[in-house]
């Protein structure tokens, strides 16, 4: 139970990343990024979202036919949504005003729609949950380094606040990552041959 | 054929249970949450006003205040010499009907533009045309305490590049909010009770 929780907790912040290597749900990821604050706090209405509808899902799944399966997701995904939005409507009024729109277009995250697919439609409630958790999580990270860059970068380079700017970032972000996994992956091998070497000669 | 019938239908009958059990969840939530956020809702609009009243003022603003610009689309607060008046206007912007506060000031000498600020929310776009609320840019600030006289001119007023159509939807709210105070409230430029 443990080494699954941290094989899918290393899955979603790293190893299959939804923003980096699914590149899923990049409308809201470019769009809000664009300060530390909006970032973290879209990264926390997702994740709930994510955690509240895979969950339902998942207990929802014996009971959903299959040809019936995509309107059932997206009723209960956007049940997930209006209950994040109202309760922020409850909780915080202003934040709710300075996100506005991206509430609801949480809906539109195509990683909500993947991820009830290919997880919580055939797996228990508890490993859904830590499936949905770990996306979540990973997405939120995204999104709150991708804010803190773009933030720390735009009164310099104003191109950061735009659209156009995200998308280096993304970019750069995903271009990093493959790098760090590629050097890790060389490591490994070579970690693999040294020994063989050594008896060799 | 006929089993194939009854498996379609209790998919059916799964789902409209599924429909009725989500709208039922959220009418709930809905009654539950109504009250606080109708009040967060009123808090934030007094809030907004406040922010377009001298300090010391700023007390004298109430749910009154709000009732009568969001019915009549203008309010007033205070008395004689320091009497403020609020309008609210619409004009279009890229991809909303933006709605605008301005306040005015009884000055010795005609009014004096307090400040304006944008109603919440709207919808322009994020990264561009969110230049108009104070939480994105200073943009907004160029109309606190301005226009002495009697006229607001658009062109004395800069749009952003980028948000032209945003910023310039703002500034014809502010001078439609102006206009309109000059003819309902112009006493031809001297106001008696300032004078001391």
């Amino acid at each position: 139970m443990n080494a699954n929780l941290k094989q899918t907790m290393i899955d979603g912040l790293w190893k299959n990343n939804p923003a980096l290597i699914q590149m899923l749900g990049l409308c809201p990821l470019l769009a809000v990024s664009n300060n530390l604050w909006n970032g973290f706090c879209l990264g926390v209405a997702t994740l709930l979202v994510l955690v509240i509808g895979q969950g339902s899902i998942s207990l929802c799944r014996h009971m959903i036919a299959p040809a019936l399966r995509l309107p059932s997701y997206m009723l209960l995904l956007g049940t997930a949504t209006t209950i994040i939005e109202l309760g922020l409507q409850w909780y915080d009024y202003k934040l709710y005003q300075t996100l506005g729109l991206f509430i609801p277009l949480i809906i539109t995250n195509c990683m909500l729609l993947a991820r009830a697919e290919s997880v919580a439609s055939k797996t228990a409630f508890v490993p859904t949950l830590l499936d949905a958790l770990a996306m979540g999580l990973g997405f939120m990270l995204i999104l709150i380094i991708m804010g803190g860059i773009r933030q720390w970068l735009s009164p310099s380079f104003s191109l950061m606040l735009l659209p156009p700017g995200a998308f280096l970032v993304l970019g750069l972000l995903a271009a990093l990552q493959a790098w760090i996994k590629q050097r890790q992956a060389h490591k490994a091998k070579m970690a693999l041959h040294i020994p063989v070497h050594t008896i060799d000669t | 054929m006929n089993t194939n019938n009854t498996t379609e239908r209790t998919a059916l009958h799964q789902f409209i249970k599924l429909i009725v059990t989500c709208l039922s969840i959220l009418f709930l939530l809905h009654l539950f949450t109504q009250t606080k956020i109708k009040q967060n809702q009123i808090a934030a609009s007094l809030e907004l006003v406040k922010t377009l009243v001298p300090n010391e003022q700023a007390s004298l603003i109430n749910e009154q205040t709000l009732e009568a610009l969001s019915n009549k689309g203008t309010a007033h607060t205070g008395q004689g010499c320091g009497k403020v008046y609020f309008y609210k206007t619409q004009a279009q912007g890229y991809s909303s009907q933006l709605q605008v506060i301005t306040s005015f000031q009884k000055q010795p000498h005609g009014y004096k533009l307090l400040g304006a600020r944008v109603i919440p929310p709207h919808q322009e776009t994020p990264g561009l045309g969110d230049v108009i609320t104070p939480e994105v840019a200073d943009w907004i600030f160029q109309f606190d305490q301005q226009g002495y006289g009697d006229h607001v001119r658009r062109r004395s007023y800069d749009t952003v590049s980028g948000a032209t159509i945003s910023t310039s939807a703002v500034i014809k709210a502010v001078s439609r909010a102006n206009s309109l105070m000059n003819s309902e409230h112009s006493s031809g430029g001297r106001n008696d009770e300032c004078q001391s």
